[in-house]
């Protein structure tokens, strides 16, 4: 086997490990790469062989598990941020589009509060404090030296959690509520002042439902291994 | 020194050694061993990732850069990781002269 051999071979088996997306991973792979040639280099000094100059340079990095374990913190962490933070800015983008589009239309066609405005305006509510909680929490934990020295905190894992799941609920009810004023009094809405937040709605529904998807796929495979 | 016993000073470590100048992750390394007398000789797989770690929260970036006709990458510090450093350090001298007392039985 060739000194290149070696250490690909290494890489590989901390590939299989590693979580996130194709370009992470990748940039990862070549980090772990060029830190193998540099050990191999160095080893060279004490052993003229090249091929045991990188087994050396692979023992020096330890178990494959236990590297990609390390860079899958992370991963996780860089990720939570990113969506804790994009779902705390999601909430006053829709509070002021859906604001503009409501109150600047027609009023409601209820004399009095439906049960289920009522109901979908809690769950509107519930969702901004879970989010805005769990969003501010994760990303207070996850930024910053002590977030860098620490080992994996739960708190940025759930925070985010927290984050998405609250603005989905939140997404989720504007949309039936959306729905449910449109089916039943469609005069009582300025139309083409609701295309705006709806679409809005709905491409971050799609875009946040995707991210949990995803961020649960990293959560997992980020487990111990 | 394993790594467990250097838990949450390592990256602290990583940015003093960083402070000079823009170095390579395997010299970061080396350099560790040599500030430490030896002391501290951890797998280039626990250091590494560390670097990684810094780097996601913005206290350490990289660059890379073409030595004896390889790509390499190199490590330095950004401002963030100076004031992070120099914060980890009075914070280090508060709790060392703190413990140094009570454990070296001083009066």
């Amino acid at each position: 086997m060739t000194h290149a051999a070696v250490l690909q071979s290494f890489t590989d088996h901390v590939a299989e490990h590693l979580v996130g997306p194709d370009s992470r991973r990748s940039a990862i792979v070549d980090e772990i790469l060029d830190g193998l040639q540099c050990a191999a280099e160095g080893n060279l000094d004490v052993c003229d062989d090249l091929e045991e100059a990188a087994q050396r340079a692979v023992l020096e990095w330890g178990a494959p598990s236990e590297v990609a374990r390390a860079y899958n913190d992370a991963t996780l962490r860089i990720s939570a941020n990113r969506l804790s933070l994009q779902a705390v800015c999601a909430l006053p983008l829709l509070a002021v589009a859906w604001g503009s589009a409501l109150l600047g239309g027609p009023a409601g066609p209820w004399p009095q509060h439906p049960p289920l405005l009522l109901v979908g305006l809690a769950v509107v509510g519930f969702g901004c404090v879970l989010s805005l909680a769990g969003g501010l929490s994760g990303i207070r934990k996850g930024i910053g030296f002590e977030a860098a020295a620490a080992p994996r905190d739960q708190v940025v894992a759930t925070g985010t959690l927290a984050a998405l799941i609250g603005l989905l609920c939140v997404l989720g009810a504007l949309t039936l509520l959306l729905v449910n004023r449109g089916v039943s009094h469609p005069e009582s809405l300025d139309w083409p002042k609701v295309v705006l937040p709806a679409t809005l709605t709905l491409l971050a529904a799609g875009y946040f439902g995707t991210a949990l998807k995803r961020f649960l796929s990293v959560l997992r495979g980020a487990d111990p291994v | 020194m394993k790594a467990e016993t250097l838990r949450g000073n390592l990256e602290g470590m990583l940015l003093s050694v960083l402070e000079p100048g823009a170095q390579h992750g395997y010299a970061v390394i080396e350099e560790l061993r040599r500030r430490s007398g030896d002391a501290i000789n951890l797998p280039t797989g626990t250091v590494y990732p560390a670097l990684h770690r810094l780097e996601a929260a913005g206290l350490v970036d990289s660059e890379w850069i073409t030595h004896n006709g390889r790509r390499r990458r190199n490590y330095f510090l950004t401002t963030a990781g100076r004031r992070a450093l120099a914060d980890k350090r009075t914070a280090w001298r508060e709790v060392s002269s703190v413990i140094s007392v009570v454990l070296g039985g001083q009066p």
